[in-house]
């Protein structure tokens, strides 16, 4: 019985296992053989613009967790059902081609949730990557000019401050290696580019991540709401030394300039 | 028959026969399936014997083509046992760091270099701590330079320029003039920033501390690298027949017991690390009286252990105690000292002040825009950098020079660079094929030895040890300055910048 039914049992871990180890990450605690589970997750967000990003990434984890127990339970009962065993009355196989009300379903439903994601994420795309933030600046609104550059080579990140002119790019700028400065709550903007090949961008600690292309030069945003030490991170495989492209980011209250000064 | 060879290269040399010919009996008698066959691999694979550092091949055969022997023919084998022998009692193994004390606890040696630090930096990547693991070197630094900091670890092939061999004991970037070592604070600040325009990455992230461990770590592969250097060198000026300690036909220094081979060295109880090499050689210390004592072997305490060695206890040679004792303490003085002395003087450098002038790096100074002319003048008068850095100041001027890590080789031995099969031998050597150097391109902003304008003002003071680029000595310190006031602005030309001055023609707002 249990080598027929063998099978059923290793389709039955899937969402078993699957479920359980969301859940488990999710909630960070418990050990197992001396290997902590706390800090699995993604680390507390420290960003205003990325609540919503959160949100999103919890719903879409919620609707994936569900169908995916739902299908590979399904799955599993299959497979236990009809497995073959002593005592059991053979029928014959059905060969079945298509089944048109089954495919409207499984296509329709799949195609409803991705359009209702599509619309229901439109505004915080804008947020976090078209609506540049906006400060007033002498009785008008402005966009918030970019405080540092950020440069991704092959395998770290340079840090360029603009110096005492205010200027990117100028004579006086200021460059430091894999840390980067930003003040604490007030939005800030970055120009981020690649040197040599595709790197992303990333700091989890406050969602974010862009893909930086050579050539190309993007901007993110962000608000750093707790002062702290974040990590920034490359997210796109870009050679053989990418596990070390990590750098350090500094949310400071105040004293900026003499942070970045020294 | 691919799993077969897959097996082979998996093992490598990294094997003891015993263990091959386990994973293959088990593959032959056992394995049917995969699994355990890859799972016999796997245990195999963890038996890796102690780490050693690897002999100067590239020197041997250097020392070995200067000194004539008939072609295919070297120095005897003897010769590169006892230099191999000498520099594992003088400096450990990569497992197990030493230092040659001639006096013990008060050896100058150790105020320049932590036993504490060395043990931490050395050794196999186990975790110390939650924050920091042991064996610093071999996670961050030896894929590239190599175990034995020669610049040889599996990645330095396919970088340019090549990871730096430390056993030349030159080094580019730093705050001395030529011809001295660096300071720790130079070091420092190059894993700090790491090197742009090269592969040599920062190492911003590691805790304080740990950067000071690998600082020392490196001076000490260094010190290791320079004594093997000249250890090689003195068996080229031995008489035929000689050796460079009086041992018997193929007899081994190593064979012998520890207090023989260490001579006039005292060793102290090392700290911190807890490999089993460790506390053998600390066993093995214990049992080493003071280095005078052992030399005359004079004391009544002394006779035991002497005829306990004498009588073979490891190899079964007769020698002459005092004798082995008096080479090793001429060859420490000759070849040891003057390397540890070299070192020393860091401890005691100080970088001469310099005032950086205001207007360097600000173009709204009054005086910023003479400077700058000025130091265009010296560029292509005075100071000649065109020659090599170019009218334009893109690095295509002279661009046939070899750095001296190459040189150390391809010049003394007057080998046409271009002509491959005069150097395949020394690459089959250990040499990496020679590269030219080239002059930095000016115009883009990356500078390796960093770009404050103190860095630049010490390139050009005191040039870049190991490269064609000289220390400037007739120029004056105003003078320096106005060069690196002009150079410094070189990137920032519209020359240097095409793109930028399209963006003004037909500028788009940046989203």
């Amino acid at each position: 019985m249990l080598t027929h039914r063998f099978w059923a049992g290793l389709f039955a871990l899937v969402p078993i296992l699957g479920i359980g180890l969301y859940v488990i990450a999710v909630l960070g605690v418990g050990s197992v053989g001396g290997f902590s589970f706390a800090g699995l997750w993604l680390p507390e967000n420290a960003n205003p613009y990325a609540n919503a990003i959160d949100h999103l990434f919890d719903l879409v984890h919620i609707i994936c967790g569900v169908v995916l127990g739902v299908t590979t339970s399904i799955l599993a009962y299959v497979v236990w059902r009809y497995a073959d065993h002593p005592g059991r009355q053979a029928e014959p196989a059905l060969y079945i081609t298509h089944h048109t009300l089954l495919e409207w379903i499984w296509t329709a439903i799949p195609a409803a949730i991705l359009v209702f994601l599509g619309f229901y994420q439109l505004q915080v795309w804008a947020d976090n990557k078209m609506n540049r933030p906006m400060v007033m600046v002498e009785g008008q609104e402005r966009a918030v000019e970019p405080s540092a550059l950020v440069v991704g080579k092959q395998f770290g990140w340079e840090v360029y401050y603009p110096g005492p002119d205010g200027v990117l790019g100028t004579l006086d700028d200021q460059r430091v290696e894999n840390e980067l400065t930003v003040p604490v709550g007030r939005p800030v903007v970055l120009r981020v580019e690649a040197k040599d090949v595709l790197h992303s961008f990333a700091i989890p600690g406050l969602r974010v991540k862009q893909d930086v292309v050579p050539g190309m030069t993007q901007l993110v945003w962000f608000q750093v709401d707790r002062p702290g030490t974040y990590e920034i991170l490359c997210m796109e495989l870009c050679g053989w030394g990418h596990y070390k492209m990590r750098a350090r980011m500094k949310a400071v209250a105040e004293g900026l300039e003499a942070e970045v000064q020294e | 028959m691919l799993k077969h060879s897959l097996v082979w290269w998996l093992l490598g040399e990294r094997c003891p026969w015993s263990a091959r010919v386990a994973v293959l009996a088990g593959r032959w008698a056992v394995c049917g399936r995969d699994l355990v066959c890859l799972l016999s691999v796997v245990v195999a694979v963890g038996c890796t014997p102690p780490a050693e550092f690897g002999d100067n091949s590239l020197e041997w055969y250097k020392q070995e083509r200067a000194a004539r022997l008939e072609p295919g023919q070297g120095f005897p084998e003897v010769h590169r046992q006892d230099v191999s022998d000498i520099t594992r009692v003088w400096f450990g193994t990569p497992d197990a760091p030493q230092l040659p004390l001639l006096e013990g606890e008060d050896d100058p040696a150790l105020e320049l270099l932590d036993m504490g630090k060395l043990a931490w930096a050395a050794g196999p990547v186990v975790s110390r701590n939650e924050e920091s693991s042991q064996g610093l070197y071999r996670r961050h630094c030896a894929h590239c330079h190599g175990v034995t900091g020669d610049g040889r670890g599996p990645t330095s092939a396919f970088l340019s320029p090549y990871p730096r061999d430390f056993r030349l004991g030159k080094f580019k970037f730093k705050s001395s003039p030529t011809g001295t070592p660096p300071t720790k604070d130079d070091l420092k600040t190059i894993l700090v920033n790491g090197i742009p325009g090269t592969s040599m990455p920062s190492f911003r992230l590691l805790q304080d501390e740990e950067l000071d461990v690998l600082v020392d770590y490196v001076i000490y592969l260094s010190q290791r690298g320079m004594v093997e250097r000249f250890l090689i060198a003195a068996v080229r000026e031995l008489d035929e027949d000689a050796r460079l300690v009086s041992l018997p036909d193929a007899a081994r220094l190593r064979d012998l017991p520890l207090d023989v081979q260490l001579g006039p060295l005292q060793r102290v109880a090392p700290v911190g690390g807890e490999s089993a090499a460790d506390r053998d050689s600390a066993a093995d210390a214990d049992s080493v009286g003071g280095s005078e004592a052992d030399a005359k072997a004079g004391a009544d305490e002394d006779d035991g252990s002497e005829s306990d060695g004498g009588s073979g206890a490891k190899a079964d040679v007769s020698y002459d105690r005092d004798k082995i004792a008096d080479d090793l303490l001429f060859l420490a003085e000759e070849q040891m000292l003057p390397v540890l002395e070299k070192w020393l003087g860091i401890l005691d450098f100080e970088a001469k002040e310099v005032d950086v002038p205001a207007w360097v790096l600000d173009s709204r100074d009054a005086a910023y825009e003479s400077q700058v002319a000025l130091g265009q003048k010296l560029y292509f008068g005075a100071a000649n950098c065109v020659q090599c850095h170019g009218e334009t100041g893109i690095g295509d001027g002279q661009t046939n020079n070899y750095d001296d890590w190459t040189n150390d080789w391809l010049k003394v031995e007057g080998i046409n660079p271009t002509d491959a099969a005069a150097w395949a031998p020394y690459v089959n050597a250990g040499a990496h094929p020679p590269r030219p150097i080239m002059p930095r391109n000016l115009r883009l902003g990356v500078y390796r030895g960093g770009n404050r304008p103190i860095d630049i003002f010490r390139r050009i003071q005191y040039g870049i040890e190991g490269t064609p680029m000289p220390a400037s000595l007739t120029l004056t310190e105003e003078q320096i300055w106005a060069l690196v006031a002009y150079v410094q602005q070189l990137p920032y030309e519209t020359l240097s910048r095409p793109e930028t001055a399209k963006k003004l023609e037909n500028e788009r707002p940046v989203r």
